[in-house]
């Protein structure tokens, strides 16, 4: 500690003065608190003071009151004789504003019943006018009532003469009709025979027509037969011919008049599909030289009718040479 | 009615002997308190702005060697950092003059040096500052203590007289009271001021370890790369 007080004597001083600043401060401040306690004195003595002159002034207010009292008592006398002349006077206002009322109730009355006679007057009349338009209203409604009937009679006429034109039209449609119908039935005895007459005519026709054409047809079947005689003969003639040309004739045969009858298959273009030999020469040699001018000659001629063709699938004829 | 006079100086004239000595404990309790806050405030600002002035010395690049010539000149008058830097260094350089010595035992004497220099200058700025605390903690009791004391004087003289009036008491509890007035007016600076320098000093303390850390960090390089050259 006092190493510091000699290393920093600075500190120490402050220290010091810092002390005394306070302990100066706290005394000169002191005076605020002796103000304190005269404040506390004062008060007390104020109040005994005041007890006593409060007693005193007590006493002089009740004299005082005394006198205010009487002199109150007779002006509170002359105010009760002013107060009942002043009621004398209110009561008779009072009743003369009574008559005056009466009298207003009166007027008021007879006013009252005037206007209820008034009202009365209006009354009857109003009724008397209620019943006047009640009876205008009551014949208004009879002369409805027979304008009613009137047209209803109307409408009945004219209806009944509705239904008998009705009933006459439909009596006339009727035998129009009947009529029409006869008419029909006639018209159509009529056709239908018309019809049978025509249907047996048309047979008739139809017959004739059919006799001519089967004639017809046998004549082309006649011609055709023929046409077609006369081409197979010509083929054949023709094959005959072509299968002669390719026929070689075999050694040792010599001018015998040899002839075999040969039958051939044909396809459609005229090619030799098969050979043999229906009936023999005799001669084998002869046979087979035949056979072998058949394949030679392939294709044979065929004809050109497709009729034809078909009969030419298999032929059969019979070869003889030298003629 | 002894008096009617209750103006400061007449309360503490007319106390009892115990008061009067209570409050002079007091009163020189609050002088002493206040000379150390004056005195710690302008040290520790002191070593506040030393720290500052130094650390830009060392981190502005210089040679640390003849950092530590500069530093070594004012040897006697060396305070926080420096005072660090110079016990460090000079260790370093003596072990590095016994040849072969290890890079890790160069560091490590190093810092060991540092640190008993940091302790030391922790002392330094501590010191005092106890004495604050115990102020801060004791003088309202003490003033306790006077003020029980003065009302129990109080008392006792109320005892002997038949009529009891407000007079009679008032002034021996308003002397009394002022013994308490005079311990809290002690009290309260001290723990004030002691809680603000014990942060201060907080604040220092780890700003030397800092420091220390980081001037280990460049020896323990420095004596690395010397090992490698050899």
């Amino acid at each position: 500690m006092l190493a510091v007080l000699r290393r920093n004597p600075v500190a120490l001083v402050l220290a010091i003065l810092l002390h005394v600043a306070l302990g100066v401060f706290l005394i000169l401040e002191v005076d605020w608190r002796d103000e304190v306690k005269p404040i506390g004195g004062d008060v007390q003595v104020v109040q005994a003071q005041l007890v006593d002159q409060r007693k005193l002034e007590a006493e002089q207010e009740k004299l005082k009151a005394e006198e205010r009292a009487k002199v109150e008592a007779a002006a509170a006398a002359k105010r009760a004789e002013e107060e009942k002349l002043e009621a004398l006077k209110k009561r008779r206002a009072e009743e003369k504003r009574k008559l005056a009322e009466l009298e207003e109730q009166r007027k008021q009355r007879e006013k009252e019943a005037a206007r209820k006679k008034a009202e009365e007057k209006k009354r009857v009349e109003a009724e008397k006018r209620r019943i006047a338009e009640q009876k205008r209203k009551e014949e208004e409604k009879k002369k409805k009532q027979a304008e009613e009937k009137k047209r209803q009679a109307e409408l009945a006429a004219r209806r009944k003469a509705e239904e008998k034109k009705r009933k006459e039209a439909e009596a006339a449609r009727k035998k129009a009709e009947a009529e029409a119908k006869a008419k029909a039935e006639k018209e159509r005895i009529a056709r239908e025979k018309a019809e049978a007459e025509r249907k047996r005519k048309a047979a008739a026709e139809a017959k004739a027509k059919a006799d001519r054409e089967a004639r017809e047809a046998e004549l082309a079947a006649q011609f055709q037969a023929e046409q077609d005689a006369s081409e197979k003969a010509l083929v054949v003639s023709r094959i005959r011919a072509k299968v002669e040309r390719n026929w070689l004739k075999p050694p040792g045969t010599g001018e015998q008049g040899l002839r075999c009858t040969v039958r051939v298959r044909l396809g459609s273009s005229g090619s030799v599909l098969l050979v043999n030999v229906v009936k023999s020469s005799g001669n084998i040699s002869f046979d087979r030289s035949v056979e072998a001018a058949v394949r030679k000659a392939d294709p044979l001629p065929m004809p050109t009718s497709q009729r034809l063709l078909a009969q030419f699938r298999e032929i059969e004829f019979v070869f003889e040479p030298g003629n | 009615m002894h008096t009617s006079d209750l103006s400061f100086i007449a309360l503490i004239a007319n106390a009892s002997v115990v008061v009067q000595l209570v409050m002079a404990i007091l009163v020189l309790a609050s002088v002493l308190s206040w000379t150390i806050i004056f005195d710690r405030s302008r040290v520790l600002k002191k070593a506040q702005r030393e720290a500052e002035e130094f650390e830009n010395r060392f981190w502005s690049g210089g040679d640390l060697g003849d950092l530590y010539r500069a530093v070594d000149r004012e040897r006697e008058a060396l305070r926080g950092s420096s005072a660090i830097f110079h016990a460090g260094f000079r260790e370093f350089a003596r072990l590095r003059e016994n040849a072969g010595a290890d890079p890790m035992a160069l560091v490590e004497g190093a810092r060991r040096a540092m640190r008993v220099a940091l302790s030391r200058e922790m002392d330094t700025l501590e010191h005092h500052l106890p004495f604050l605390a115990t102020v801060g903690s004791t003088s309202p009791y003490i003033g306790l203590f006077g003020t029980v004391w003065g009302i129990m004087n109080a008392f006792q003289a109320l005892g002997n007289v038949k009529q009891a009036t407000l007079n009679l008491v008032a002034p021996g509890i308003a002397e009394a009271l002022i013994a308490t007035a005079m311990g809290l007016f002690a009290a309260i600076p001290a723990v004030v001021a002691y809680n603000r320098y014990a942060n201060a000093v907080q604040r220092l303390e780890n700003r030397y370890d800092d420091f220390v850390e980081e001037f280990s960090n460049i020896l323990q390089r420095q004596a690395h790369s010397r090992t490698r050259k050899r």
